[in-house]
């Protein structure tokens, strides 16, 4: 164990550092494989070309690229307007009613693109100026599109999700139906959250323009696009009549169709710039996950996922201690490490023990996506919060993430409710 | 003169990588599309999407690399900037070629050994060599530009890519 946690400490001192994460990750695999096999390079080496040409030739992993292509393609059809229009002809005459839009046309966006990041920098350009225009209060604003963009990673498709089915050997189909009550769910408690405020302090987003039917349905007519890839991704890979990889270059297709026939994308420049936007992001992703992979094979080797088992069991946690014991390792790896690393690296610690104890796998992979959800909207990092700030430079980033304190507040909700009724997760398998 | 050079290699390689994504992208759809439109899917798809995945991800890794656009934790990174800017700027570079050089290496030797040992692949029945191959051809192209930027920037990679070190990327993975 203490081998391993060396490895770890190693790993964590050399990213604090500016290292890059997949190649350093792999670097400190493949020096603790080859130091636990007596110094055995050509062991290691092997192994190293096991991973990265088992994972980097890896049909089932081409839904990575093919889903980051259509939440590229997605964000340069600029559809992202017209979800916010309908969203808002729909509960935009509520009290904080273009707040509660945001939520309902980030949900629309999360639901054509895995990228949380995308999704916030997206809504931020859409929904910020509106706002302000009503005259919302900046941490309110701020805070709901910086937490509404968290709901990219949720609603499927969703590339964490894809991630964790890699690491766990889980059906990414599965895990995509899984998601879509908890995303539902999400929604509804960011809706709450939006309410809420408003109901406490009324000032900071008064109620917006009640439109007329003719403009209303003019507004919900024109995001009939969303509806359709949504349905067919979700409905094909339900019903068994595509798979999640085959769903995601219909997908990816689809939304180059939508976003040449709504006038964009008509030069082979934008698509060239677009495919390669995707290909640098794929690439990067890559190699985090081939460090990951050849880091897993030498914490596996150092046997701390076995001892583990033995540790959880002889402290008697029950399944229900371990998940929450193995939440609050995330939630505080969650505040300096981003989440795609937290995925790679603890989830094959725990997984030997999260089997021992008999834990539903799809309904933790949910879990953990809601956990990483906090950590995209908590300090110090909160990737979320920072891309709003990018996009807007004028916010304060004390605002912003005073603005999601009440956004928080629903993840950690909905986490408990996910823990007390698994079902929310697994209801539609 | 050296710019030139590297900018069009850097070129030939983003080609290479978006053409491949986007024929993945075609082959998936107008394989499922042929399969319950006309009751014909394309012979061997998966295999020839595991050939432009190769393609796709290790042309991206090149320019990625050469560009230092790897994914950093960077918590502390601007607080030891500047305290030993030179060390860890160096430091990271000595890691990311040596990695770089690590696989290409062992990409090489599975590339020799498959081709020696005249295996094929189930489907297509291609010389199994050629993914290692194309991987550790494609990952030379991304040293070359790598130590190249290196030598002519004297480790400062940004300044081959200053556009692109200021641009922002909206498909992020999380």
């Amino acid at each position: 164990m203490e081998l391993a946690l060396i490895g770890f400490a190693i790993l964590l001192f050399l990213c604090f550092l500016g290292f890059p994460l997949g190649f350093t990750t792999l670097l400190v695999g493949f020096v603790g494989f080859a130091y636990t096999r007596d110094w055995n390079f050509h062991a290691a080496l092997a192994m190293v070309e096991q991973q990265v040409m088992e994972t980097g030739a890896n049909y089932g992993l081409s839904v990575i690229p093919l889903f980051i292509l259509m939440g590229a393609l997605i964000h340069r059809s600029n559809i992202s307007e017209d979800l916010y229009k309908a969203a808002n002809a729909l509960v935009g005459a509520l009290p904080g009613g273009l707040a509660h839009a945001t939520v309902l046309a980030c949900a629309g966006f999360s639901a054509v693109s895995g990228s949380s990041l995308a999704t916030a920098a997206t809504m931020t350009r859409v929904a910020m100026p509106h706002m302000r225009g009503y005259g919302y209060d900046d941490r309110l604003s701020s805070g709901v599109v910086a937490a509404g963009g968290t709901l990219g990673i949720m609603i499927p498709p969703s590339v964490p999700l894809v991630i964790y089915a890699l690491v766990a050997e889980e059906d990414i189909g599965k895990l995509f139906i899984a998601a879509i009550l908890p995303g539902l769910m999400l929604v509804a408690l960011f809706i709450a959250a939006v309410a809420l405020t408003v109901a406490r302090k009324p000032e900071l987003g008064r109620a917006g323009d009640r439109l007329g039917p003719a403009e209303r349905w003019a507004a919900y007519l024109k995001v009939w696009p969303v509806i359709v890839l949504f349905v067919v991704i979700l409905g094909g890979i339900y019903s068994g009549v595509f798979s999640p990889t085959e769903a995601a270059g219909i997908g990816a297709t689809g939304a180059a169709i939508f976003a040449v026939a709504r006038g964009y994308l008509r030069s082979a420049k934008a698509l060239y710039l677009t495919l390669i936007e995707t290909c640098r992001t794929t690439a990067m992703l890559f190699t985090v996950i081939f460090g990951a992979q050849v880091f897993a094979n030498f914490i596996n080797l150092s046997g701390l996922p076995y001892q583990l088992v033995s540790l959880v069991e002889g402290w008697e946690l029950g399944a229900v201690g371990l998940v929450i014991a193995i939440c609050a390792v995330c939630i505080l790896m969650g505040m300096i490490f981003e989440s795609i690393g937290i995925l790679l690296l603890i989830i094959p610690v725990f997984l030997p023990s999260l089997i021992a104890m008999d834990i539903d796998m799809i309904w933790f992979g949910i879990v953990m996506v809601v956990v990483i959800e906090m950590g995209l909207i908590t300090p110090p990092i909160g990737m979320n919060v920072f891309t709003v700030r990018s996009v807007m430079p004028d916010l304060r980033i004390g605002a912003i993430f005073s603005g999601v304190t009440a956004f928080v507040i629903a993840d950690a909700l909905a986490l408990a409710l996910l823990l007390v009724f698994p079902a929310i997760a697994l209801a539609l398998l | 003169m050296f710019a030139r050079a590297f900018h069009a290699v850097e070129k030939v390689l983003e080609i290479l990588a978006g053409t491949g994504l986007f024929i993945m992208m075609m082959l998936t759809f107008i394989d499922v599309v042929g399969r319950y439109g006309f009751h014909h899917s394309i012979f061997g798809t998966a295999e020839y999407v595991e050939i432009l995945m190769v393609v796709t991800i290790f042309s991206g890794i090149a320019f990625i690399s050469a560009g230092n656009e790897h994914i950093t934790v960077n918590i502390f990174e601007a607080w030891v900037q500047r305290r030993i800017p030179n060390l860890q700027r160096w430091a990271v570079l000595a890691v990311t070629v040596g990695v770089y050089v690590l696989i290409t290496y062992e990409l090489f030797a599975s590339a020799f050994s498959a081709m020696q040992s005249g295996r094929l692949t189930p489907v297509l029945a291609l010389p199994q060599w050629i993914l290692p191959m194309t991987a550790a051809v494609l990952s030379v192209f991304g040293l070359v530009l790598l130590l190249g930027a290196i030598l002519h920037t004297r480790g400062h990679l940004g300044r081959m890519s200053p556009d692109r070190a200021a641009a922002e990327t909206m498909t992020g993975v999380e």
